[in-house]
């Protein structure tokens, strides 16, 4: 195997390295999961020669659950193939919510937990947090009057009190408990607090009430959320200082990636483990875009990096994109630090320009020509989102036939309208694979279970055995190249009218008569193996749930990250049934319909198949911020308006200000200001600070998408949903000026 | 005389004792003289087995017990000079021995208030936990003769953390004195009660404590290092009346320390011996599960580091799997390599550090389909999970009026199809869909309903159902003069004629009479015929005893499964720990999930502390970290080594790099063979 070539400013990094503090400021397309796995494995080789009694570890710490898998593999593959070392020993890569799961789990009791501790996902928490706020409104029935419009017509206010503000109250109170955590603050804290506090901090009072119910809801589960895991990690850290000690050692090195979404958590959590000696950060504050609403900041990155005791080792060389969209990129940054219209936005960006990789580099950028960006966009013109998705999905049916073998990306900014386009997608029969909330592995296994248990809960009903039929034995046993049509045993078997005789016949009889398809041989034996697996899931129906996935999912699974992720559900459902005695069929087929429709994040087998690669010629779906570390050849930006992308001017709108509040308040922000702030704002300024964050964020996420796409790119816009209510969109204000600048440019 | 018998596993040390046993029967000695005391039962059988085969006559009489099950048969045959202590004017009333699950139902019903109360809101600990570790504390207290005081001391003195957990400590122990002042005031003896009772009252008692000395000349107490420090006590009570003792003490044992077990307080009793016999030759030697023996040695720095070790390599491999079913099928696929080369399935233990339902339910069924026979130990198997019992429990709210859940259709359903012979599922929902109004008392007849719904349900199955139904209408007007016994008891009975499922389900009966069994012991705890529990209708004891069994607490099946464990030709699948605890060797073992935490961590709870609560640890000093990490060093060190050294020929080591929830596995055992690995071998080679 040829010696991997490092670009100088890696090799710094990966060979010169030898401890202390050291931030690495990398601009997108440099390289840096590369090298990083290459200094960890630098790192786990050193370790790997001195003897000690329990193995220490290269400790790296990263976002998201993907970049965990990723570094995983490739840190796997250098020690095996280039160190000749066991490939998943001596390092381990973690998101914070796993590295505080290792603490939390390694002393359990150290913070009031048992050793088999349940962690409540975010749905449930949700779940909890919704009959608490609603068993509480009544008393607080006055927090409407406080901050209701006053402009709402009677019928309107009273859906209001009923619907809307009770579901916003769930909301804010999830936030709220959320930031209590990450100020590590407990309900008595709070509630001694604000215990003589007016009536305007009402609603903060509320919220204390509802965080103390919840936190004593999970206690009684024995449980904690994922909030909890990183605050009791942190607590447990502090209270014994021989465990941090043990911690140190078993972790002389830690390596953080993404340090731009650092939260003052985070940071701490890090701080106390690496007792500031061997900390390398790498991160691009340019890149920070899970901000809004956390503790999370760049600011303590670039803090870092400005830090004098700190090896500044920047990697400022990318071969990903052409020139032109490099050019694009740094004009954004240029313009947003110097020329943005709103003074506040100006301070979003880190002044730092992508440098194009040497000529001679191993992964050099493409060509200028094959290079083009285009922002579809004429003043004056009205595109509804529904036009603007058949816009992309056209293009891409004209684009896709002569360009099979490159990759290609649609990017939205939320997932809905990513569902959209997948619907459409699915329509022109255009290959495509998601990106969106949860993966398409763990939806499948999901709604093939769900099929299964929808049906044992009515086992005569012969329109959803019909279904199990289409929507599992099918795409299982026959798929698209099967020899007879879908329609005639679906509609065979839903035709029937007494279940027990095909399924349980009391006497022999013919199958191939009573489904009146004597000619069909290849049916009839098809439907006749369906029926014997039906006949088995029945039978197994009177056992535990647990035990119930576990005989369907062998029977209709092979491959091993189904059924591990069968698994992993039917031991999820099992704490279920735990918690909910008169749980039936049904109610955990609901559960399983959210994993399926993605209301819920499934911990642990996020991205079973490590790190996402893309399929040339099939298009990727993906959010903006899912597509963080990604590439593509082609990429297409979809409605880049004001309102995903807001500059603080008037006609802006903004996600999460409620139409029903009063005075345009956002009252999560206000009631953490008032809750959590060293100052005490006038109203209204919480907000206001809240829309010059998020602005700033979503500047910074436009520069993440721009900068996917490796030769070419394509921005769309379009009006809004409410266009034909009088509230117009346009698109996004630097994506104008930027179209300006590429006239200028060419 | 006395003789002090020590050594690893392996060495001989009860095959020695028990030919000490036989010496004496055939030297004369009457064999009800002679008393085995055994940490747990499973313990006893090397001995009930030899003296049950053995020739000399009489030896099957020689008396094999835990002290636990002496105290509680001297408490019985003694009650009467013992309730006097008790209670001031005993009024002749007998005591109540409760169960594990009896008593964690009265103490479920101190702990509530508090629990409502926020005292327990700086841990997050499900109730039934709360309520185990309450009870955890009152058995800590006796087995060491603690008063409950010492219990919250020595817990708040070790704490290192929040000053919010001392308040907790304060209320368990608050709730276990009321719990146990309810308790003798009733004269409910649970545990800690039995053994205090027998230590501080019968043991002082002149009658009793003359009796016993004169009865026991000759003492066995083998597994020394297993016991807790009362049975200590004992032992060395009655030391002076001893015409002679043999103690057996395995040196890398101990590991009921979760349970109380005192290896140091143990090996004291050497010092008293007259003879010691050291055993360190393993009987059965095998040079490679030797040299893996040496080199987990090493790894733990227990022995100096040995240059080579040739054989090593033969003595275990480790299965590298992404995901954990996978790891499972390719431990499985190996059993059945195995058995097919003519390995006996008795020779293979399948263990894992816990074993959940889902990972057993995952095994047997993989071992069912190749049809292999396996055996379990079933520690957390709640009864209620056996579609038999759920039968049984919807029967009872259906003869029992004023049911206050009344069962939905799906568990009639499900108990029709469990009950009537020639049901299956489908019907089974045809017919409750039509006959079964929970809203209505009484199941509606067959005959009532559709001649074409009686024909797609068939007759035969009507028959049967419309008989089932009567008997239930029949129970029904009497259902407050049955105790829920007798009535499980007779529906048994009577589903086991022809024409219904418990004629051929043979583990139907296992699984009700376990039941039966249960409902027995609940029944005499809530109303021990005393004129002052007025309990004359057994309606209400019967809907409380169902919904104690619904709520898990009957946890256990107890029925003998460790005699199957023996006696059957099955492959073993347990918890690591158990498995050690039976003592057993054998020729193949499997490790499931090495790369779990859980092979080195103990059962971390918040409201209790194995090593804290215990006579050995000093009063009023701080369990630190360090203490910690080094009692998970032992703890894996002592728990590797035993199952090494149980094993004969081959370990096979599974590793799944994402464990059952789906989270990374990098526990101190993998870690543990990696070094070996560096040390030894080629990494990359052992890995398949």
């Amino acid at each position: 195997m040829p010696p991997i070539r490092f670009r100088e400013a890696q090799r710094r990094i990966i060979e010169e390295y030898s401890g202390g503090l050291m931030g690495i400021s990398a601009v997108p397309g440099s390289g840096k999961t590369f090298t990083l796995s290459y200094l960890a494995a630098r790192l786990v080789q050193e370790l790997a020669r001195e003897y000690v009694p329990y193995e220490r570890e290269v400790l790296i710490v990263t976002f998201a659950n993907a970049a965990v898998n990723s570094f995983k593999s490739k840190i796997a593959e250098i020690l095996q193939r280039e160190r000749r070392l066991l490939p998943y020993v001596g390092y381990r890569v973690r998101t914070l919510h796993g590295l505080a799961h290792d603490i939390v789990r390694e002393r359990p009791g150290l913070v009031g937990l048992a050793e088999d501790f349940q962690i409540v996902d975010e749905r449930i928490a949700a779940a909890i947090v919704r009959d608490i706020v609603h068993s509480h409104l009544p008393a607080w029935s006055s927090l409407m009057d406080d901050y209701l419009s006053n402009t709402l017509q009677p019928a309107q206010r009273q859906r209001v009190e009923r619907r809307d503000f009770p579901e916003y109250l769930v909301q804010i109170c999830e936030r709220f408990i959320k930031h209590a955590k990450d100020h590590l603050l407990q309900p008595i804290d709070l509630q001694e607090k604000f215990e003589d506090a007016g009536p305007e901090y009402n609603l903060v009072r509320f919220a204390i009430d509802v965080y103390i119910d919840y936190q004593r809801s999970l206690a009684f589960r024995g449980a904690v959320d994922f909030d909890d895991l990183v605050r009791l990690a942190i607590e447990g850290l502090q209270l014994d200082p021989q465990y941090l000690a043990r911690l140190q050692e078993r972790w002389p090195y830690i390596l953080e990636d993404e340090a731009q979404d650092s939260s003052r958590l985070q940071e701490d959590m890090l701080r106390l483990l690496t007792g500031s000696q061997n900390w390398v950060r790498v991160g691009d504050p340019n890149q920070a875009i899970n901000t809004t609403f956390t503790t999370a900041s760049p600011h303590y990155l670039v803090r870092f990096l400005e830090d004098k005791h700190v090896l500044s080792r920047p990697l400022p060389n990318s071969g990903r994109s052409g020139q032109p969209i490099i050019n694009m990129a740094n004009e954004l940054v240029r313009w947003a630090v110097n020329n943005h219209p709103s003074l506040e936005l100006r301070d979003a960006f880190y002044e730092q320009d992508i440098l194009p990789a040497e000529p001679d580099d191993p992964q050099p950028n493409p060509l200028d020509q094959e290079t083009t960006i285009h922002i579809h966009h004429q003043p004056g013109q009205n595109v509804t989102p529904q036009q603007e998705i058949e816009m992309v999905v056209r293009n891409l049916a004209r684009w896709l036939p002569d360009n099979k073998d490159k990759t290609v990306a649609v990017l939205v900014p939320e997932n809905n309208r990513g569902f959209k386009l997948v619907e459409e997608l699915r329509r022109e029969g255009i290959p495509y694979e998601e990106l969106l909330r949860s993966t398409t592995e763990a939806r499948t296994a999901a709604s093939y279970l769900r099929s299964v248990l929808l049906y044992l809960a009515a086992p005569n009903d012969a329109g959803v055995l019909a279904r199990l039929y289409r929507e599992v034995w099918w795409p299982l046993t026959m798929g698209p190249d099967a020899e007879f049509d879908l329609a005639v045993p679906v509609q065979v078997i839903s035709r029937q009218r007494y279940l027990e005789n095909l399924i349980w016949p009391a006497e022999e009889f013919d199958l191939a008569d009573a489904l009146s398809l004597p000619g069909e041989p290849a049916i009839v034996q098809n439907i006749s193996e369906f029926i014997g697996y039906v006949r088995r899931w029945l039978e197994a129906l009177a056992l535990p749930i647990d035990q119930l996935i576990l005989t369907v999912s062998q029977d209709i699974f092979t491959r091993p990250p189904d059924i591990a992720l069968s698994y992993k559900i039917a031991v999820l459902l099992r704490s279920m049934a735990a918690n909910n005695p008169g749980w039936r069929l049904k109610d955990f087929a609901e559960e399983l319909r959210s994993i399926t429709e993605n209301q819920r994040k499934f911990i642990g087998f996020d991205d079973a198949t490590e790190g996402f690669e893309p399929t040339p010629g099939v298009v990727t779906v993906a959010t903006m911020h899912a597509a963080k570390g990604l590439e593509w050849d082609r990429v297409y930006l979809m409605a880049v308006n004001n309102y995903g992308f807001p500059s603080l001017q008037p006609e802006d709108t903004y996600v999460g200000e409620r139409w029903f509040v009063r005075d345009h308040l956002n009252l999560e922000a206000e009631v953490l200001s008032m809750a959590f702030s060293e100052n005490k704002l006038p109203e209204g300024r919480a907000s206001q600070v809240l829309r010059e964050e998020y602005a700033e964020e979503r500047l910074r996420l436009l520069y993440v998408a721009i900068t996917r796409a490796r030769k070419e790119l394509i921005i769309t816009w379009n009006m809004g949903r409410y266009w034909d209510r009088g509230i117009i969109n346009h698109l996004a204000n630097p994506t104008l000026y930027l179209q300006e600048w590429l006239k200028g440019a060419t | 005389m006395a003789r002090f018998i020590e050594g690893p596993a392996g060495a001989g040390k009860t095959s020695l004792a028990i030919t000490q046993v036989m010496d004496w029967l055939r030297a004369g000695v009457p064999a009800n003289q002679i008393l085995i005391l055994v940490p747990q039962r499973t313990l006893g059988i090397p001995y009930f087995k030899a003296l049950n085969d053995s020739e000399v006559s009489n030896a099957a009489s020689v008396q094999i017990a835990t002290l636990g099950g002496l105290a509680r048969q001297a408490l019985s045959q003694y009650w009467g000079r013992v309730a006097s202590h008790i209670v001031p004017n005993w009024d002749g009333r007998e005591p109540v021995f409760l169960t594990i699950e009896t008593a964690q139902y009265y103490m479920a019903q101190f702990v509530e208030p508090s629990l409502q109360a926020g005292y327990f809101d700086g841990v997050s600990v499900e109730r039934s936990r709360i309520v185990a570790q309450t009870l955890d504390n009152l058995s800590k207290a006796a087995i060491n003769a603690f008063p409950l005081d010492e219990v919250v001391e020595r817990l708040t003195a070790a704490w290192v953390g929040h000053s919010t957990r001392p308040r907790v400590y304060r209320a368990a122990i608050d709730i276990a004195g009321k719990f146990q002042a309810y308790c003798r005031e009733n004269l409910l003896l649970d545990f800690s009660l039995q053994v205090e009772f027998y230590m501080n009252i019968l043991l002082k008692d002149e009658i009793y404590a003359g009796n016993l000395r004169e009865t026991y000349r000759y003492l066995i107490a083998d597994n020394l290092e297993e016991d807790f420090p009362v049975m200590l006590d004992f032992v060395d009570w009655l030391w002076p009346s001893l015409d002679d003792a043999c103690l057996v003490y395995d040196t890398d044992a101990g590991y009921r320390i979760f349970l109380g077990a005192s290896p140091e307080l143990a090996y004291q009793f050497k010092q008293r011996c007259d003879q010691v016999d050291m055993l360190d030759k393993l009987v059965s030697h095998n040079p490679a599960t030797t040299e893996l023996g040496t080199a987990l040695g090493n790894a733990f720095g227990e022995t100096p580091q040995v240059p080579e070790l040739p054989h090593l390599e033969e003595s275990f491999e480790i299965a590298f799997s992404s995901f954990y079913p996978e790891m499972i099928d390719r431990a499985v696929n190996k059993v059945v390599e195995l058995v097919g080369q003519g390995v006996s399935p008795h020779e293979i233990v399948i263990l894992a550090p816990f074993l959940g339902d889902s990972l057993r339910f995952t095994i047997f069924d993989r071992l069912q389909a190749a049809g292999i026979p396996f055996v379990s130990h079933r520690p957390s198997r709640a009864i209620r999970d056996e579609p038999v019992a759920r039968a049984m429990l919807a029967l009872i709210a259906l003869a029992y009026p004023g049911t206050p859940v009344k069962p939905n259709k799906t568990d009639v359903a499900h108990a029709f199809v469990q009950l009537i012979d020639g049901l299956d599922p489908i019907r089974a929902e045809l017919l409750v869909q039509i006959a079964y109004r929970p809203n209505q008392d009484e199941l509606g007849s067959f005959d009532a309903i559709t001649q074409t719904m009686q024909q797609r349900i068939t007759y035969r199955v009507g028959e049967r159902y419309e008989k089932l139904r009567q008997r239930l209408i029949e129970f029904r007007q009497n259902a407050s003069e049955i105790p829920p016994d007798y009535f499980m008891q007779s529906m048994f009975d009577f589903a086991a004629q022809p024409g219904y499922r418990f004629h051929v389900n043979l583990e139907a009966g296992r699984i009700v009479s376990e039941l039966i069994e249960s409902a027995r012991n609940f029944r005499a705890v809530v109303n021990p015929d005393n004129p002052e529990t007025d309990v004359n209708n057994w309606t209400d004891v019967a809907h409380r005893y169902a919904q104690l069994v619904g709520d898990g607490v009957l946890a256990a099946l107890h029925f003998a499964s460790w005699q199957d464990e023996y006696f059957k030709d099955a492959v073993f699948v347990a918890p690591a720990y158990t498995f050690l605890m039976r003592n057993r060797f054998v020729d193949y073992q499997f490790w499931l999930d090495i790369g779990s935490g859980a092979w080195a961590e103990r059962l971390d709870q918040p409201l209790t502390h194995p090593y804290v609560l215990h006579r050995a640890y000093p009063k009023a000093t701080m369990w630190t970290d360090e203490m910690e990490a080094a009692a998970q060093q032992e703890r894996l060190r002592k728990l590797i080594l035993g199952l090494v050294r149980r094993c004969r020929k081959h370990v096979y080591l599974g590793f799944a790099d994402l464990g059952e929830q789906g989270f990374e596995q990098r526990g101190p055992l993998l870690k543990i063979f990696n070094h070996i690995l560096q040390a030894y071998g080629n990494a990359a080679d052992s890995i398949s």
